[in-house]
């Protein structure tokens, strides 16, 4: 019996997040979690693999003490296999665990790298390293290095790793006391008319069995999807910047940061709007042109990423949303306080991601670029909501 | 003569995930087939959505379209795609 399941999710639909083990978990699908890896991991000067291990293995320790506790299951290493095929990342396999070793036959990094343009030989699954260095660390109390010694990525047949005892921890894993939902949700401004039903779009995505298959994977609306905290987004974003800002590249860390985002829009969203789902629950309420901008969005409003409306749009030209409570200005303001700058680099980014898929032509690739997104208000500014705009350059 | 074309996913599962688009009237007999080799359905009622899923494979039809799409997963191999492809009379 899996130790982790459906009914350990408390979903807010109107407020577009679902939670489990007192943790938002945010959506998204292998092209984007692999390019975030990649932007993250390009820059020579930083140590970005270092940056995305750090961030899983923090968020997941905390995630598994949470669900720990909620279970009554201290020290099962069965938790340690159920979430991550549970959350969409694969299949762990601890049967050689006493001998330091463990191994996966599938994983969600792997499958994104091998769609992705550019291509890496090396291995790829950092976020395994952290989500086991974290695991390990809650379940046994165990200070440990996970090493990837063959991966997938690279022609094996499995992904491989070996574990190396510390004396000390690794990282600080203090568990953070601020990860709460109570954070003040002004409300949005009324969405723009369409034909859409927002509403019954959001119910049926949020409640759907979305969880790892036999493969640990979640093949759905044409991507595979998973479930992370989304303090690893966070932690991830504010952290990469932070590291390019010391050599002056905090802008265009900013920059990669949205362009990532944009592409999530043109691939997640370009693979939710050829899906079988979309076919059977949302085409049919398509009746006008602008209609899709609105499914997309709605769509949105059911992956965690917090309530979003639409409060302008025009087919071609714009498109304006407003977002009450994003997990990226919700997680800035917990990790950093107040800015004088708008930090929702990914909201940024998917709102001229969406114009682009929409009403672009031609590969996607080579629709990026083609319309200008802007923050012009921000949570983290001490603004009642964050606004984003959309126009084509 | 059953007439069966497929489509590239361009926002790809994997790369190698493609839509086969059945003829209108043949679509109810072709499901049925399917349904016969690799069942059961499982209905996804507020999707209007139908899926077989077993070890080496998904299938995904909406119920608004003449068509479905097939998910391989690991274990799928070339023999599969063979049987597939007998059984609603595909060939490239």
């Amino acid at each position: 019996m899996k130790l982790i399941n459906q009914n350990d999710y408390t979903r807010d639909e109107s407020q577009g997040l679902k939670i489990i083990g007192k943790k938002n978990t945010v959506i998204h699908c292998h092209h984007y979690n692999s390019r975030l890896q990649r932007t993250i991991e390009g820059n020579t000067k930083i140590n970005g693999k270092k940056i995305f291990t750090k961030c899983a293995a923090i968020s997941f320790y905390e995630l598994i003490e949470n669900l720990k506790e909620e279970k009554n299951c201290t020290n099962d290493l069965q938790i340690i296999t159920d979430l991550y095929s549970f959350i969409g990342f694969g299949t762990i396999n601890l049967s050689f665990f006493d001998q330091n070793k463990i191994n996966c036959g599938n994983s969600h990094f792997v499958e994104g790298w091998k769609c992705g343009s550019i291509k890496t030989e090396g291995p790829v699954c950092r976020l395994t390293e952290g989500y086991l260095e974290g695991a390990i660390k809650s379940v046994t109390g165990r200070n440990v290095s996970i090493k990837e010694t063959k991966c997938m990525n690279q022609g094996h047949h499995q992904c491989e790793f070996e574990i190396e005892n510390l004396e000390q921890p690794k990282y600080n894993f203090q568990l953070e006391k601020f990860k709460d939902f109570s954070f003040k949700q002004n409300s949005l401004s009324p969405e723009a008319t369409s034909n859409i039903d927002k509403k019954a779009i959001v119910n049926a995505v949020m409640n759907m069995p979305i969880e790892g298959n036999n493969e640990g994977l979640i093949p759905a609306f044409n991507v595979y999807l998973a479930h992370m905290p989304q303090d690893f987004y966070n932690l991830v974003s504010i952290e990469f910047v932070n590291e390019m800002s010391k050599i002056g590249l905090a802008e265009i860390a900013q920059e990669m940061l949205i362009e990532d985002a944009e592409n999530c829009a043109l691939n997640t969203f370009g693979g939710i709007w050829d899906s079988e789902e979309w076919a059977g629950l949302i085409a049919p309420m398509i009746k006008e042109e602008k209609d899709t901008i609105f499914g997309l969005v709605a769509v949105a409003n059911a992956l965690g990423w917090g309530k979003i409306n639409i409060l302008e749009h025009t087919s071609f030209e714009t498109l304006t949303l407003e977002s009450s409570n994003g997990y990226e200005a919700h997680g800035y303001i917990e990790h950093s306080g107040h800015s004088v700058t708008p930090q929702c680099f990914m909201l940024q980014g998917i709102t001229a991601g969406l114009m682009e898929l929409v009403y672009e032509k031609g590969d996607l690739e080579d629709r990026s670029g083609k319309y200008q997104s802007e923050e012009i208000t921000c949570l983290t500014k001490k603004d009642k909501s964050c606004l984003f705009t959309a126009k084509i350059k | 003569m059953i007439n069966v074309y497929r489509r590239k996913l361009r926002n790809c599962i994997r790369k190698d995930t493609f839509r086969y688009y059945l003829e209108n009237d043949k679509d109810n007999f072709i499901w049925k087939c399917i349904e016969n080799k690799f069942g059961p359905i499982v209905d996804f009622p507020k999707f209007n959505l139908v899926q077989i899923e077993n070890e080496k494979f998904i299938m995904r039809k909406s119920m608004n379209e003449d068509a479905f799409t097939l998910i391989r997963k690991k274990q799928f191999t070339p023999e599969d795609e063979v049987i597939i492809h007998q059984l609603i009379g595909f060939s490239e």
